[in-house]
């Protein structure tokens, strides 16, 4: 036995007495839970799921949801289905519409997922990786890595999100110097502080950008999140951080709860917060930079997001992070949707919307009174 | 038992306290008491290993607390702090279960035990009825009580409480420290608790530690501590010092000049 069961054994004994009377108490209280823990994650899975279909169906060409569907299971292996649709769709949907939708899938799912965390590493409403400066962080070392060497391999690709994740790390870390006020990092400082640094990280970004002439109107629009890389390789290449990245932070909600009281009780009550902190800050940083690596910056999804989830299901992380994952691509997608329909058949660039919607929101937040209410 | 031994702290180029030596066994209540600032919190933080000893050390059971892994040190000594700016969101079950980190790891999940441990911490502090409720709901005593809890949930022996009774009215301040003592009397734990109210030591606390700008002065009984001598000096001013009517404990005021 080990050493840990060995003390589970002995507080088992410990509170044997109670076990008799409590036991019934302890099975409704915990199935209760079960139940009311289920129809967040159905409500969001639908929401994402109607984001998902009408993501593949608008477009200058329309898809009939029903039809993507047929030609989607035609490519699962085993399946047989005679086409009854036309080769252009089935072009348009593979190589067009279906890279696009899973790209600004995992953006999403990336920015509200990393938002959500460094809200509760920092254990402030307002962090973002936008507004903390981390995604102009990460942007500049995406830059340099592409105005260096413009991505032609599939290595090529992989090696961007390195360049960001390098960015972000770097730009999070002074930013948090900066932001501290003794053992605290308040909203004032922590907000100017990632202004201050993520406008000189952009600067600097839009002088390589001016710089490096042959990419330039690419890079633009690059930087004002409008997907304008195509193909499955952006997506290929960031699906291995974005999801080892999530399941750090999904697999750490419970610890994040605790960091809420404040480092000294976390500490007392047997969290080792620094190396906690470390992790969340690495998974966090490297999901970030690798959604802002191929996709731009794209603002306030990873503050909104996470927001409508703690006024809906509350702030626990264990649910808070998965549920923000969904929700972000969920939000991101519809956002996209808009910004594809608004001015069709022009494109606005996603980040565009993004800011239009989640501007006056972030205004509300830091104008409500009772911010600590659902914190 | 908990052991400080010739303990001096030092807080940016300050020391805060200086070569502190006492012990806490087993089954008492010993209340640390001074006026504000004089380092009651500091010993409490040392203590609990927070903060790192200029000079001495500080044993529990004979093992450093500062060469303790973090999870261990949180299995022997729990720790009480004061009820203010606690996170609103969370239920008072999942605080009270906050209390069983030390023993899940990073990713564990609570268990049936870990529940039931739970629940026995919230029934002998009489919070088990606000088990579902919102800790941004409750008053400062209820919140105060759901801390206990989860320091009883850690399952420590050893229990650390700084000013738990600050923002309380006369009822909770009763509530809470008659539960703390029974803690100690009935359930064996060392019980060290910073407490600037000299009354509510004088009737709840077994020893009694007099600190005066970082210096242990006095230790002893309430009635050895509690002296006109041994507090006027300390307050910088005339305080009186009565036999209670009803139960003889020594009873705190400040002389009217």
């Amino acid at each position: 036995m080990s050493d840990r069961e060995m003390a589970r054994q002995q507080d088992s004994e410990t509170a044997g007495t109670s076990n008799l009377i409590k036991r019934s108490q302890l099975v409704t209280l915990s199935s209760r839970q079960r139940v009311i823990s289920l129809s967040p994650y159905l409500i969001s899975f639908i929401a994402l799921i109607i984001a998902l279909l009408l993501s593949i169906a608008i477009g200058a060409v329309a898809i009939n949801p029903i039809e993507a569907i047929k030609i989607l299971l035609s490519r699962v292996p085993f399946v047989h289905l005679t086409p009854d649709w036309s080769a252009t769709s089935e072009t348009i949907l593979l190589s067009i519409r279906l890279p696009r939708t899973v790209l600004i899938s995992l953006t999403g799912a990336a920015l509200a997922g990393s938002g959500a965390s460094y809200q509760g590493l920092f254990r402030n409403p307002l962090a973002d990786p936008y507004l903390i400066g981390v995604a102009s962080g990460a942007g500049l070392g995406a830059v340099i890595a592409m105005a260096w060497h413009w991505p032609s391999s599939i290595l090529g690709f992989f090696a961007v999100p390195i360049a960001a994740f390098i960015g972000a790390l770097l730009t999070v870390a002074i930013v948090y110097k900066l932001a501290q006020v003794g053992r605290t990092t308040p909203v004032t400082t922590l907000i100017l502080a990632g202004v201050a640094v993520g406008s000189f990280a952009t600067a600097l970004t839009t002088f390589l950008m001016l710089q490096s002439s042959n990419e330039v109107r690419r890079a633009i629009a690059w930087m004002l999140g409008g997907f304008a890389l195509g193909g499955w390789e952006p997506v290929i290449a960031i699906l291995p951080y974005i999801s080892i990245g999530l399941i750090v932070l999904v697999a750490l909600g419970r610890p994040l709860n605790v960091l809420q009281f404040g480092d000294d009780q976390a500490k007392q009550l047997g969290l080792n917060v620094d190396r906690v902190r470390l992790v969340i800050v690495i998974a966090a940083s490297l999901v970030a930079s690798a959604a802002v690596a191929f996709s731009g910056i794209i603002g306030f999804v990873g503050l909104a997001v996470p927001h409508i989830v703690r006024l809906l299901w509350g702030s626990d992380y264990r649910r808070l992070i998965p549920l923000s994952i969904i929700g972000g691509a969920a939000g991101l997608l519809l956002a996209d949707i808009l910004a594809r329909s608004i001015l069709a058949p022009e494109e606005l660039p996603v980040g565009i919307v993004t800011a239009i919607i989640g501007a006056p929101f972030f205004l509300w937040l830091l104008r409500r009174a009772k911010l600590q209410a659902f914190w | 038992m908990l052991s400080i031994n010739s303990l001096s702290i030092q807080l940016s180029s300050r020391i805060v306290l200086r070569d502190i030596t006492l012990d806490v066994r087993q089954g008492e209540v010993l209340a640390l008491i001074g006026p504000n600032g004089v380092g009651k919190s500091t010993l409490i933080r040392a203590a609990s290993g927070i903060l790192k000893p200029m000079r001495g050390r500080i044993t529990i059971n004979d093992q450093d607390v500062h060469q303790l892994p973090i999870d261990l040190r949180a299995r022997s000594i729990a720790v009480v702090p004061q009820a203010v700016r606690l996170p609103e969101s969370f239920s008072v079950n999942d605080t009270v279960l906050m209390g069983r980190t030390a023993y899940l790891g990073w990713l564990g999940h609570e268990g049936d035990v870990d529940r039931s441990i739970a629940l026995e911490a919230m029934n002998r502090t009489n919070t088990l009825d606000l088990a579902s409720r919102r800790i941004g709901e409750l008053s400062g005593g209820e919140q105060q009580r759901v801390l206990i809890a989860r320091a009883l949930a850690q399952a420590a022996h050893v229990l650390l409480l700084d000013e738990p009774t600050a923002h309380l009215d006369l009822k909770y301040q009763a509530d809470v420290l008659s539960l703390v003592r029974s803690l100690a009397h009935d359930q064996d734990y060392a019980v060290l608790i910073a407490l600037h109210d000299l009354n509510l030591a004088a009737v709840y606390a077994d020893r009694v530690a007099l600190l005066s700008n970082g210096h242990l002065i006095a230790l002893g009984t309430p009635e050895e501590v509690l002296t006109t001598e041994k507090l006027s000096p300390v307050y910088g001013l005339r305080i009186s010092v009565f036999a209670h009517p009803e139960n003889g404990s020594p009873w705190v005021m400040a002389a009217n000049e």
